[in-house]
């Protein structure tokens, strides 16, 4: 028997070890015979039997396998392994509830402080507003009315509404469909030309956007859907487009 | 002198760490050269008894670089492993010494 096959015998008894104690106990046990060895060739003895004298000390390497195996209970590996199944799981219900908490601070910051965003290129004047119309289970909230120009166009004003929208119960979703039946239009009845948006379950944003000429001073938001019906008059900040 | 088996292992090997930091196979050489050859042990089943001490939390394994630059596993002794040592080596003297004072009453023997 070499080194090699006396280790692999102790080894094949270790059922129960990781991968890592396995390893761990094959480095030890190498290194005994490697340093019993050693001590017999200081002594002159040829390799060979220095190898089989090491090993004749170890002792029966099944039995060895079968003491150390003992010394490992099938406990420790179920209770070793659920505690890595626990952290992964534990870590991922916490990256879940950090994105949950994040998307639920969105619905409150929606009600407080709504997120700003704008399209214009060149925003000449803007007014904060809170309006906020019930719609369904979800409240429609005005709050900024600005004309500028976005540039897509020379010259040409508009006007730009920012809108959120959010469940009446804290925390609870709303529909991102509330923008499929919103419009914007001018004093001569021109409804939105292009809209942007972004959200989560939580909260819902868009601006929506209508052409303006010199002298208009208010625009229309509108909301009709199933019945429910809403029309708001939104006066434009003054000092924004030329009279 | 007639080799002994060892019955005690664990209760040896406590008392080689209590001296010094020792890998296996030092404690091997170690035990043979304190007990004048007396106890006849299989290595391989040393490293049976450090496992079990170590799961026990009585000794505490590191890595350190032999000479050769082979890393090697040294085992030291906790303050719990010294407590167990204590009281184990008082009951086994109070064990030897009912043991001798037994055979101190047989006629002929001491």
């Amino acid at each position: 028997m070499t080194k090699a096959e006396y280790i692999a015998a102790v080894l094949s008894a270790l059922r129960r070890l990781t991968p890592e104690e396995r390893a761990a106990v094959q480095a030890e046990l190498d290194g005994h015979i490697e340093d019993h060895m050693a001590d017999l060739l200081a002594l002159d003895y040829p390799e060979d039997l220095a190898e089989q004298r090491a090993l004749a000390a170890m002792g029966d390497p099944e039995a060895v396998g079968r003491e150390l195996e003992k010394q490992y209970p099938l406990g420790w590996l179920v209770l070793g392994r659920a505690a890595v199944v626990l952290t992964v799981a534990l870590s991922i219900q916490m990256v879940l509830a950090v994105g949950v908490l994040g998307m639920v601070l969105d619905s409150f910051a929606a009600r407080i402080y709504p997120d700003e965003d704008t399209r214009l290129n060149t925003v000449a004047a803007q007014e904060r507003v809170d309006i906020r119309l019930p719609v369904g289970s979800d409240v429609l909230r005005i709050y900024r009315v600005a004309v500028g120009q976005s540039g897509e166009t020379v010259g040409q004003w508009e006007a730009e509404v920012s809108m959120c929208a959010y469940d009446r119960i804290p925390g609870g979703t709303v529909s991102s469909a509330i923008w499929s039946h919103t419009e914007l239009a001018n004093p001569r009845g021109e409804t939105t030309f292009s809209g942007g948006g972004r959200g989560s379950w939580w909260a819902e944003y868009q601006e929506q956007y209508t052409v303006l000429e010199p002298g208009d001073t208010y625009v229309t938001l509108t909301y009709d859907y199933l019945g429910e019906a809403h029309t708001v008059k939104l006066p434009l900040p003054e000092g924004g487009i030329p009279s | 002198m007639k080799k002994q088996s060892i019955d005690h292992a664990h209760l040896l090997v406590l008392s080689l760490l209590a001296g010094e930091d020792m890998y296996g196979y030092q404690m091997i050489v170690e035990l043979a050269r304190r007990s004048d050859h007396t106890f006849e042990m299989k290595e391989g089943t040393l490293y049976p008894v450090l496992h079990g001490l170590e799961r026990q939390g009585l000794v505490e394994a590191y890595q350190q670089e032999a000479p050769t630059g082979r890393m090697r596993k040294y085992y030291h002794l906790t303050r719990k492993g010294g407590a167990f040592l204590k009281d184990e080596a008082a009951a086994w003297q109070t064990y030897a010494g009912a043991v001798n004072a037994v055979l101190r009453c047989a006629p002929g023997l001491l």
